[in-house]
């Protein structure tokens, strides 16, 4: 800085790199993390071939009239009359199962993601006005979410895909109620404590809406425990849908996700058709491990009793 | 006094009470002050004696369990205890500004200054375009002597030095170019030098756009260089009001001069250094009529009747039955 007349007090010591906004700064924190790395490559890698599979894939497994029953139970590396190559096998009906694969991890990643947004959120929402209202408003938004955490998740998600029925649609809204519940805790504990502090009396000071305080203000400060929580949710979303799916009351048949691909083999198992479930199995287990890497890596990089 | 047109604040008979779990205290009563034009005020006192409640009873911000039960806060002659929440929404932040105690927390640790400031424009004038608002900010910046403002601007808070974020945080109460500032101990937790620069600042500022100033602080020695009249307080009352070099000076009250003395470059070295004797009684156990009665050397019985504050001379009014005798 050329112009240094004016009054200086001396801690300009870092004035001449361009501002960093603190998510930039996590993320080249994350990057030298050599386990997060691994699980950012394989969360990476998987959801770029899961919304690739339209491309990708030898085979639409949605699509009955490229499937042949004549293909079934086929053991990985087989080739059928027509030429075709199953790298992974085929299931009972005859489904190339790297297609299946790839679908099933689209529809897995989609409806957690979705889910675990939409529960991020209704529960910040709830998590904020409860804080920030406080009184009889919180204590009754927390009896709720107590009553809510009480239950466990999958007998609520039974509960509600028995009454709903099946579908994409269905199983978000029974995860986005077993869900929301966390967030709206995390986010109340975060903002009763930020709510306090100075800046929120010098922004009520501005005059500036309670909408913006609680929203522009509180809230991203409570970023940090939340970030962790909701990479944690979304492998935990993942994982539920998939047992939802594996007890047959998740998604349609006609569209299996990985949980339904994995039930669909387990009866085979025995019998040595392997294949059918472990590799959408093994698929499952990348996609969660991988989450749950970097969900580990941002636990430790936004704890603040390891560091600042 | 009398209400003329050149003053910007008058507090009268202000009280707050607190309501704790075994009844409810008052934390200021009969707090009565005024603010002129262009004049900067000094509200001093120990920790306890109510100088911040006054600040945020001015303010309106005073919390839960906290409730204000009497007095008026004219501002420009309009009571703000009688304004709906909407009109005072609208001179909050743009008529009368605070600036807090701690510089690190006052600012919000994951927005950009500009974010904050532009905010703090738009909170009263939402059609205001970025390009205006940021080169108002940029000169509010300027104006509180932080360098490279424009670069320093899309800077977080973590990346100014305490006495810069200060700055920022008086910046942004000058935005709106308010009638009156209400400074919480702003420069407490900076080191002298800065303190002495910003003191500076905010005077030739006050001067020059006619802002009202009112420096709440613990330090005789600040506002003896910066304020123009002073009130002193103590038990969450006004017990003096006067000129400040009258004051400091020639202080009335025991307690003032009890104060005054305990300013250690007062002693010679290897004396002790003076001190008042006894603690600030808690808000539940103030005593009855004046307030420093059993810490003060010059009481009697009559000091356990209720007293007012009285005019002594001229511009000086003190709460006291057996006043310091004036020089």
């Amino acid at each position: 800085m050329s112009d240094r007349t004016a009054i200086d007090d001396g801690d300009f010591a870092h004035a001449t790199a361009p501002p960093r906004s603190p998510s930039r700064e996590l993320l080249a924190e994350l990057l030298r993390d050599k386990l997060a790395v691994i699980g950012l490559i394989i969360v990476a890698t998987l959801t770029v071939l899961a919304f690739l599979a339209p491309l990708i894939a030898p085979q639409d497994p949605y699509d009955l009239g490229q499937i042949d029953f004549m293909d079934s139970r086929l053991s990985p590396g087989a080739q059928n009359t027509s030429g075709l190559t199953f790298w992974l096998g085929t299931d009972d009906q005859g489904r190339d199962l790297l297609s299946a694969i790839l679908y099933g991890l689209r529809t897995s990643i989609e409806v957690g993601v979705t889910s675990a947004v939409i529960a991020l959120v209704i529960g910040a929402s709830v998590g904020l006005i409860s804080a920030y209202a406080g009184g009889r408003t919180d204590a009754l938004l927390m009896r709720i979410v107590d009553m809510q955490l009480s239950f466990p998740a999958i007998l609520i998600a039974l509960i509600l895909l028995a009454i709903l029925g099946r579908g994409v649609d269905k199983i978000i809204i029974a995860l986005v109620v077993t869900q929301w519940a966390y967030y709206a805790r995390t986010v109340r504990g975060s903002a009763l404590v930020e709510r306090r502090r100075a800046y929120v009396d010098a922004a009520r000071c501005q005059a500036l809406p309670k909408s913006r305080i609680m929203f522009g203000h509180i809230l991203p400060n409570c970023m940090p425990p939340l970030i962790v929580v909701v990479t944690m949710r979304v492998a935990y979303a993942i994982m539920l849908e998939a047992t939802l799916s594996f007890l047959g009351i998740g998604l349609p048949v006609t569209e299996p996700s990985l949980g339904l691909l994995i039930a669909n083999g387990y009866t085979y198992m025995l019998s040595g058709d392997y294949w059918i479930s472990v590799f959408p199995g093994v698929a499952l287990v990348l996609l969660i491990v991988g989450i749950n890497l970097v969900g580990d890596c941002l636990r430790d990089l936004l704890n603040p009793r390891l560091r600042r | 006094m009398v209400a003329g047109s050149t003053e910007t604040l008058e507090v009268r008979g202000l009280e707050t009470r607190f309501n704790a779990r075994h009844g409810s205290v008052s934390a200021i009563r009969d707090v009565s002050l005024h603010v002129r034009r262009g004049e900067i005020v000094g509200l001093v006192g120990e920790s306890g004696s109510g100088k911040s409640v006054t600040g945020l009873s001015i303010m309106g911000l005073i919390d839960e369990p906290g409730e204000i039960v009497g007095g008026e806060v004219r501002l420009n002659g309009e009571d703000l205890r009688k304004v709906g929440p909407r009109r005072l929404r609208q001179l909050r932040g743009d008529r009368i500004a605070m600036v807090f105690q701690d510089p690190m927390m006052t600012l919000n640790p994951v927005l950009r200054v500009s974010t904050q400031m532009i905010e703090a424009i738009r909170a009263h004038d939402p059609n205001v375009r970025t390009g205006d608002a940021r080169r108002r900010c940029r000169d509010a910046l300027a104006q509180v002597g932080i360098p490279a403002a424009e670069e320093r601007l899309d800077a977080y808070p973590h990346e100014f030095s305490g006495g810069m974020r200060q700055r920022v945080a008086i910046a942004i109460a000058l935005l709106n170019r308010p009638d009156l500032i209400i400074a919480d101990e702003p420069t407490t937790a900076l080191d002298v030098t800065i303190q002495a620069q910003i003191l500076a600042q905010v005077q030739t500022l006050c001067r020059d756009r006619g802002t009202a100033l009112i420096w709440i602080t613990h330090d005789l020695s600040v506002v003896a260089g910066l304020a123009d009249r002073l009130y002193v307080m103590y038990g969450g009352g006004i017990v003096e009001e006067g000129p400040v070099d009258a004051v400091l000076d020639h202080p009335l009250h025991p307690y003032t001069d009890g104060l005054i003395r305990s300013v250690p470059w007062h002693n010679e070295p290897g004396k002790p250094l003076n001190q008042i004797p006894g603690m600030v009684p808690t808000l539940d156990q103030m005593p009855q009529g004046c307030r420093f009665h059993p810490r003060c050397e010059r009481a009697g019985p009559e000091c356990r009747e209720p007293i007012a504050l009285h005019d002594v001379g001229t511009m000086r009014r003190v709460r006291c039955v057996h006043p310091m005798e004036q020089a």
